[in-house]
């Protein structure tokens, strides 16, 4: 059998996520990504009725996903995908019309206030086209971030994928994502809807 | 216009003729040409790659462009490891990486002598050894770096053109300096202060008594106070310039507001005074570790190790993680699945009630591991197979009124024939014959007799009985039975109500943690520390260990790997001691390190026939570092005063919980009081603004430093920090960077202070050798690092080329020998030097163990006496509430009634005390901290997230943000520390006629210490204090919230 | 849905879309009404909608010349809009929209040629000054007023009158499916989308025409007046006004039951307009004064007769179908992704600024189309001498 074609993927194993957002200030850095956006994040949650409450955190960026929304929407192409699966944007060809961020279900995007363009998370494909690893994988204190082709079955990350149950963001939007969570709690990854208003009235 | 731009147009022409056509044909060539252009790759503003790793082949292609060094961080206290990658045209750091062979950086580390470019692959995808020699620096030390470039660094030093903390500086010279603040005069005389200031000259001085009528107090040296940072693998420096060179005791880290109590509680239980070893939990071979406080993730040192091995040992290993805490920190994994949060939301200070409660079920439920706190030697324990042993069946004099009360009893007193010791030898190298052991004595088990500790292989436990000492018959008690019964002081419901926790609660987790046998340990600092009774809380906690046995055990309690041979004697260099040394004399101004009852106060009034209790102001006699009561003793004159402050890697009057109040930030302000204050400093900092002159430094990329690891680590450590960066600071005639080291060697060099100079440093044949730079100084420390044990390799050629190190150290070169320089090199190319993975274990037990027995009971401990009462204190761990130095508690003088909540701080996630604030990448994180309270007791008082409240403490009031929570505990409130700043960034200055302005982001937030509580028992203005174990209380704080 | 959860951190992600989107909906959506009325007469031949043909046609450029304005605007990257016409994405809406906005107003401008060459050619001959150089020029020399000439024309209209009703259509259904497109965002993501905003063009465009007429007839015309014919007209569009409104407000309410019942993200959208904080822009103002009370007026004997009524009525549909753009453009991306708190929006100044120059330059067009072009017919000559 030939040799499948590379697929970038991510799995974030929360278990080790200790929430320290070192990945959030390397990708800053790495990127030069400027105040006040942010291509990952870390969520972080409490649930629970005191004092049964447990804290849980949730690593973002752009899913990369194989069915994805961004991609459709872009009107002149600059979102594309790599060969490897990666969604990317050519900042020299985005109008930055926003479509896309209207269109991509995990807020993944932004705009770049400096480059007055569209941005997220490129898998640092600029590193990972040299044999690298995405900045908040290299920086990631509790292990959690893991990256590597899912398509090569010996790779760590295709094997988390299959000895661990896995979730993804919003499976029902069928986006397809390809940064998988361990771990996860699937009643809390989304949005909340219950006291949108808080703080409001 | 550029070529891009020029194509726009055209295109723009271009495309307005084609409108409507949209078929790309007609497109003209240049714009196709464009569109050939794209997709982009490469992201035009992201950092170039430092290398090249084929995924295939491993192959390594470095960027010539960039250079990665080996180094260590400063981001925070924890001296992790860091990988610098610098842009070799422009000098400037890009990016900061972890360092693969350290400990702190990853899991597991590299053996040590893996080639440097081997280390690389740790970057790539290649064999995935990216992921698994992963090596990480946290959200600290990936932006640290900032604060190198930071626009209003102070590179030159000034001096005060106005009143102090006025904020109108001058720039002076470097000579100017060094000038005025060691030769003194009328300094401020063109801003009309008459006042004829003394310089470090003048006070320097060994031989004058600083009071002439009360000689005992020490020289007038003595009143050179210097308060530093802690262990950053500068401060040994600094300690030998200040306590050996200059010749004052007074030299302080800021233990004391940082885990005080902590500390000196492990020293206790350790019984180990001068080398100050401390313990954690070994959580990768742990079942079960209980947090209190100190939740991994969320601060805690060392910040990064902490995090990463917890986070790896719940998710691989399957350890559970508790966290008693008031606040719910990062740090716990709890499955979806689970329905029961590990959570234990305690009641501020109580630590102690809950862990004592613990020891009490243990006891009542035979759950403590007998097996091991009855051998009473270590032969008896190595035969057991505990890798450990205790003093818990030592039998302790509790005769009321006798005068050995609080000592063990010796078998001399009793009359056991003694075993003939052997002749002490002096060894040849000079160094003293070990003092013999006591002759302690324990209950044999077999026999039921007093027997020597050293003739039992097993003894009893418990026991309490009369013993004829000297021909009367005395009160005796084994160690352990004095914890019994400090353990049964109070029931459970006594217990229940101090924590806030049920009974039900407490047993519940009694149970979990012995079950776990010695794969159960504990972990804590500063929540349980902080607090006025944080010695005996620390101590109760640590406790828990020795009941279980885990002391030195895979999965227990570990001291740490510890370092290397460094700032020390050493195969190369003698850095402890040089010839002329001086010995500080007399007390330490902070009432610290000595008896009350040795002091002149003691004397003159005993002499005079009065009661000597209580003492003008409280001592801690077993503390050090009570960083906290130096300015409170300053203006009660007690025991005196001071001439020269100087302050280096601190921020005293931030940091300091209760302190910084009118009264004091008046008295400072007044240059009577303390004559002159000198500050070395990176920024003008919240205290650095209130000095006389500012002396320029080197930021820790600019920095040398030999630190360890503080704990955590099973194997040694020694980071090599080198300046990865040229310093930005300002040069000195000599052409040495300014810096606090260049600073001290010129003083030093002007008073012709011993152990600086030609001479200044005694080689291992003691020969002398020069101290004449900073480089002078480290590396020679570098070098017995490198000698240590069995030497490192020297240096290959290869990693010497890649490295560029010989050239980047040139102009230091006379340093070391030549011999030296191909280890020290091996080093530096590796940033330290570390001891190899697998010696973190032998089998089941660690690998560095500590050496010595543990200390149920401690004698030194149980004879000291409160300075206030008079009493001796308890020789063992004991549940006390957090009091005033009156021995009112907390409560009693500020009740619930009044004062419904109690406010605590916690460390910032993204500053470091007050440090890191003007990080932008880190100010991107978080502007400004809130006040965080429980959901239920929001809904009470109305409050809801992001609505303004206030603080209303005994002390003060402050105005911030709400944040309501689930999990902050029921009458808490939070507040996370690092923020509210009046200086740093927030207020103007200016130098000569520039003018800084103040940037209104940087100073936002609310800084408890402002309102934390003091101890109105106290004459005079003076924080809460644990007069044990010398915490600056910060977590006790009573107060009221009102919804503005 | 877990409800005992707080939310510690995380990033907000402010509405992309805003009010310049919005107003440009509003554009499309007056533009889109506008020709389908004006198609009436020609396309569909009803006699009595004959007469404002014209306004229709004018209306319809003027506005889809104006309304991509907006669209550019809102541009991070305004000087790259061109790209739109050659990097095409076959998936994307707006790569349709974009032909689709080029093409319909191309098609409504040559539409509305054929509609007024008569007069160009008459006025050309019959007209002195200024007006006679500039019908000249109008009718590019297409001089032929013969019998035969002018029924060509009335078929040239007629044909891309009908090429022009689906364009409009497009044009404006596009623009609601653009949003419906859009998966993530539960308040957009209904078949009904389209329909709605077609509807709700239908309304304002039938507003905006009875005010421009009214306006147009009285101070514009050669007659400067509202003869009783053009009045008993006015209150004929005001009726169909009236069944414009009935169908909008019918696909709303079964929108908001689907919406009601919809996943949780829908739900809560439905919540946060019915009882939440956008109740008043969506209950009060797009609802209530935009179609409950015109539809009231308009249905009123007594106040569907009076001009005055059914302009008060128009600007009301106005107000409220600007409401119902912001509500669903802005209000669509409130409604978190992964967030526990709406999205925040704050209009940019600077896209405020254009919207209020974008529209003077509108209501310029279409004064000077209105005064110079004869769209009721050619004025009497002692018109002429006023120039
Ligand atoms: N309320 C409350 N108070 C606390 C704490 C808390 O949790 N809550 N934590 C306590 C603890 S644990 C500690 S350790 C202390 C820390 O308190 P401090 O020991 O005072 O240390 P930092 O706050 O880190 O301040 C260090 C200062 O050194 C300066 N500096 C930084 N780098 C350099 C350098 O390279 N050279 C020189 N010369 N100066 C430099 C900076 O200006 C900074 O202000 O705070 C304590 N105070
Ligand atoms: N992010 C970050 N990390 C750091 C530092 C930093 O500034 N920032 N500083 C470093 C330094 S200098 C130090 S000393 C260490 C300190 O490490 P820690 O001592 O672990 O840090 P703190 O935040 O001071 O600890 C306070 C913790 O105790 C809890 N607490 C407060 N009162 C009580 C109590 O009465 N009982 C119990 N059980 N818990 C209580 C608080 O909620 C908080 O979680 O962290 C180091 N690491
Ligand atoms: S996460 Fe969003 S931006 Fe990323 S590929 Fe998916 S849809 Fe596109
Ligand atoms: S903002 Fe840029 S990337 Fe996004 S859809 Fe528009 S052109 Fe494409
Ligand atoms: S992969 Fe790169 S761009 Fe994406 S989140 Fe990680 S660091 Fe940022
Ligand atoms: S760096 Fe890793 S452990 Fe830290 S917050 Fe990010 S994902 Fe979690
Ligand atoms: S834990 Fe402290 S020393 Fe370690 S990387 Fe973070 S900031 Fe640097
Ligand atoms: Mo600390």
């Amino acid at each position: 059998m030939t040799e499948k074609k590379r697929r970038w993927a991510m799995v974030i194993d929360l278990r080790k996520c200790v929430g320290c957002n070192a990945c959030t200030v390397s990708c800053k850095i790495e990127n030069n990504v400027p105040e006040g956006v942010y291509r990952t994040w870390v969520k972080e949650i409490e649930k629970g009725d005191y004092p049964q409450v447990t804290r849980f955190r949730l690593p973002r960026l752009c899913n990369h996903c194989d069915n994805a929304p961004c991609l459709a929407a872009c009107p002149v192409q600059a979102t594309y995908r790599t060969e490897d699966g990666a969604i990317l944007i050519d900042y020299d060809h985005c109008i930055g019309c926003k479509y896309c961020m209207a269109a991509c279900p995990y807020d993944a995007r932004f705009i770049n206030p400096v480059r007055k363009t569209a941005e997220k998370c490129t898998f640092c494909y600029h590193r990972v086209e040299e044999g690298l690893l995405p900045a908040c994988v290299t920086t990631c204190v509790g292990g959690a971030r893991v990256f590597g082709n899912i398509n090569d079955p010996e790779s760590l990350v295709a094997k988390l994928v299959a000895n661990n149950p896995v979730q993804v963001l919003k499976p029902e939007m069928n986006t397809q994502p390809y940064v998988f969570y361990i771990g996860a709690d699937q009643n809390i990854m989304g949005a909340r809807y219950d006291n949108l208003e808080k703080g409001e009235q | 216009m550029n070529r891009r731009d020029f194509i726009k147009s055209v295109a723009t022409v271009g495309t307005i003729s084609a409108l409507g056509l949209g078929l790309e044909q007609f497109i003209p060539t240049a714009l196709g040409d464009e569109k050939m252009a794209s997709p982009t790759p490469y992201d035009h503003d992201a950092l170039p790659v430092e290398l090249r790793i084929d995924p295939k082949t491993g192959k390594v292609d470095l960027n010539p462009d960039i250079a990665l060094k080996n180094s260590v961080c400063l981001g925070c206290w924890s001296n992790c490891g860091n990988r610098v990658k610098v842009d070799k045209k422009t000098g400037k750091i890009l990016r900061v990486l972890g360092n693969p062979y350290h400990p702190s950086n990853a899991e597991p580390h590299l053996p040590y002598n893996t080639p440097l470019t081997d280390s690389l692959k740790s970057l790539g995808q290649y064999q995935d050894l990216g992921i698994t020699q992963r090596a990480t620096v946290c959200q600290r030390g990936n932006s640290a770096y900032q604060i190198v470039y930071d626009p209003n660094r102070i590179l030159t030093p000034l001096k005060r053109a106005g009143k102090r903390g006025e904020g109108k500086w001058k720039p002076i010279t470097w000579e100017q300096a060094i000038q005025e603040t060691v030769e003194g005069g009328q300094l401020f005389k063109e801003l009309g202060e008459e006042q004829v200031i003394e310089g470090l000259r003048q006070v320097r001085d060994l031989n004058t008594p600083l009071n002439p009528e009360e000689p005992g107090w020490g020289p007038k040296a003595n009143q050179f106070v210097f308060i530093g940072g802690r262990d950053d693998g500068r401060t040994e420096f600094a300690n030998r310039f200040v306590t050996k060179s200059f010749g004052s005791p007074n030299f302080y880290g800021h233990g004391g507001t940082c885990g005080g109590s902590r500390r000196i509680a492990f020293l206790s239980f350790l019984d180990t005074w001068d080398k100050k070893p401390h313990m954690k939990a070994d959580y990768m071979g742990s079942e079960l570790v209980m947090f209190f406080g100190n939740a991994p993730g969320q601060a805690g040192a060392p910040f990064q190790p902490m995090a990463r091995k917890s986070a790896l040992a719940q998710a691989d290993n399957g350890m559970k993680a508790i966290l008693v805490d008031p606040v719910l920190q990062n740090g716990m994994y709890t499955s979806p699945e689970s329905s029961e949060s590990s959570w234990v939301p305690i009641l501020p200070g109580s630590d102690g009630a809950l862990a004592m409660a613990m020891a009490r079920w243990a006891f009542e439920q035979k759950k403590i591991n007998e097996a091991f706190l009855s051998a009473p030697n270590k032969e008896a324990a190595t035969k057991r197979k505990n890798p450990s042993w205790t003093n818990a069946t030592y039998l302790v004099i509790q005769e009321t009124g006798h005068p050995d009360f609080g000592k063990f009893l010796r078998a001399e007193q009793i009359g056991l024939g003694l075993p003939v010791a052997p002749a002490a030898t002096t060894p040849a190298n000079g160094t003293p014959a070990p003092a013999p052991t006591p002759n302690y004595v324990v209950i044999d088990k077999v026999s039921g007799k007093p027997t020597l500790y050293n003739q039992s292989e097993e003894a009893t436990l418990y026991y309490s009985g009369k013993l004829s000492v000297g021909g009367s018959d005395v009160l005796v008690k084994t160690s352990l039975q004095l914890f019994l019964e400090e353990a049964n002081r109070y029931t459970f419901d006594q217990y229940a109500e101090a924590t806030g926790l049920s009974k039900n609660k407490i047993f519940a987790l009694a149970k979990e943690f012995f079950q776990h046998g010695t794969k159960a340990a504990t972990d804590h600092h500063g929540g349980v520390a902080m607090h006025a009774n944080g010695f005996y809380s620390s101590l109760a906690v640590i406790m828990l260990n020795a009941l279980v046995g885990n002391i030195n055990r895979k999965g227990g309690s570990t001291k740490s790997g510890g370092g290397y041979v460094a700032i020390d004697k050493g195969k190369r260099y003698d850095l402890l001691s040089f010839p002329g040394m001086a010995k500080p004399q007399g007390f330490k101004i902070s009432r610290e390190g000595r008896r009350y009852e040795d002091t002149p106060e003691f004397k003159k009034k005993k002499a005079a026939g009065q009661n000597p209790y209580p003492a003008t102001l409280p001592w801690s006699p077993i503390a050090d570092s009570l960083v906290g009561n130096v300015i409170p003793s300053m203006m009660a004159g007690y025991p005196y005063n001071a001439k020269i402050l100087m302050m280096w890697m601190t921020n005293p009057f931030y940091s300091t919980p209760g302190l910084f109040q009118k009264d004091v930030e008046n008295y400072v302000k007044e240059p009577k009081n303390i004559p002159l204050i000198i500050s070395v400093d990176v920024l003008m900092g919240d205290s650095s603004m209130y000095a006389d002159y500012i002396i320029p430094d080197t930021t820790f990329y600019e920095s040398w430093g030999v630190p360890t690891v503080w704990n955590l680590i099973l194997t040694k450590v020694n980071g090599a920090r080198r300046p990865v960066v040229q310093p930005l600071t300002g040069k000195t005639k000599d052409g040495q960077p300014m810096s606090f080291e260049a600073y001290c060697i010129e003083v030093g060099k002007r008073l012709n202070l011993p152990g600086i100079g030609e001479k200044g440093i005694p080689n291992a044949q003691g020969e002398p050798t020069p101290l004449n730079t900073r480089e002078d100084f480290f590396l020679k420390a570098l070098a017995n690092v490198a000698f240590d044990e069995t030497p490192v390799a020297n240096i290959s050629a290869d990693e010497l080329k890649l490295t560029g190190l010989n050239q980047d150290l040139n102009y230091t070169a006379s340093s070391l020998t030549p011999e030296e320089w191909q280890k020290v090199y091996y080093v530096l190319a590796r940033g330290g030097r570390f001891e190899d993975y697998d010696k973190r274990y032998d089998g089941d037990v660690l690998h560095n163990k500590f050496p010595k027995i543990l200390a149920i009971y401690n004698e030194k401990l149980g004879t000291t006496r409160h300075s206030f009462s008079g009493e001796y204190l308890p020789g063992t761990a004991c549940w006390q509430p957090p009091a005033l130095a009156d021995g009112r508690t907390v409560d009693e003088v500020y009740p619930n009634s009044q004062w419904p909540f109690h406010i605590i701080s916690y460390k910032p996630r993204y500053r470091t005390g007050s440090y890191l604030s003007n990080v932008p990448l880190l100010q991107d994180m978080a502007k400004t901290n809130a006040i965080e309270i429980n959901l239920a007791d929001a809904e009470k008082l109305g409050i809801q997230d992001g609505h303004s409240v206030k603080l209303i403490t005994p002390t003060g009031e402050a105005i911030g943000t709400a944040k309501v929570r689930r999990g902050v505990r029921q009458g808490t409130i939070a507040v996370e520390y690092g923020f509210g700043h009046w200086a740093a960034g927030a207020k103007s200055y200016s130098i000569g006629s520039k003018n800084v302005p103040a940037d209104s982001t940087l100073g936002q937030g609310v800084l408890v210490n402002l309102i934390s509580l003091r101890d109105p028992s106290l004459k005079s203005p003076h924080p809460l204090t644990d007069l044990v174990g010398g915490s600056t209380d910060r977590n006790t704080t009573k107060a009221r919230l009102v919804k503005l | 849905m877990v409800s005992n959860v707080t939310y510690l951190a995380n990033v907000v992600h402010p509405v992309q879309l805003g009010i310049l989107i919005s107003i440009y909906f509003f554009y499309t959506g007056l533009s889109a009404g506008s020709f389908v009325l004006s198609s009436l007469g020609t396309v569909f031949g009803i006699q009595k909608y004959k007469p404002i043909a014209k306004a229709g046609v004018i209306m319809a450029v003027a506005l889809l010349a104006i309304a991509p304005l907006h669209l550019i605007g809102d541009l991070e990257q305004p000087q790259r809009f061109y790209t739109l016409f050659f990097r095409l994405n076959p998936h994307s809406a707006i790569s349709y929209g974009t032909f689709l906005l080029t093409l319909y107003p191309l098609n409504s401008l040559i539409y509305g040629w054929f509609l007024f060459r008569r007069d160009f050619a008459t006025g050309a001959q019959e007209l002195t000054g200024f007006r006679r150089v500039l019908y000249k020029f109008l009718s590019f020399g297409k001089m032929d007023l013969s019998k035969a000439a002018l029924a060509k024309d009335a078929k040239i209209a007629k044909f891309l009158g009908t090429l022009g009703v689906p364009l409009a259509l497009m044009v404006h259904g596009y623009t609601g499916f653009i949003l419906a497109d859009i998966q993530a965002r539960a308040l957009w993501h209904t078949g009904l989308m389209p329909l709605i905003f077609l509807m709700s063009a239908m309304v304002s465009g039938t507003g905006l025409l009875i005010l421009v007429l009214m306006f147009s007839q009285r101070f514009l015309s050669p007659e400067r007046t509202i003869t009783p014919e053009r009045k008993s007209l006015l209150l004929d569009i005001a009726q169909l006004m009236m069944w414009f409104i009935v169908v909008d407000a019918t696909l709303m309410v079964i929108d908001f039951i689907m919406l009601y019942f919809d996943n949780v993200a829908g739900h809560a959208a439905a919540k946060l307009f019915l009882y939440g904080s956008h109740r008043t822009m969506f209950l009060g103002v797009e609802v209530g004064l935009g179609l409950l009370i015109p539809f009231i007026i308009t249905l009123l004997p007594k106040t569907r007769k009076s001009l005055g009524w059914i302009g008060f009525a128009s600007v009301l549909t106005l107000i409220g179908v600007i409401a119902m753009r912001i509500n669903f453009v802005i209000g669509g991306q409130q409604i978190p992704l992964s967030a526990d708190t709406l999205n925040p929006y704050t209009a940019d100044p600077k896209h405020l600024i254009m919207i209020g120059i974008f529209a003077l330059l509108e209501i310029t067009i279409l004064y000077l189309a209105f005064r110079f072009l004869p769209v009721y017919g050619l004025p009497k000559e002692k018109v002429q001498t006023e120039l």
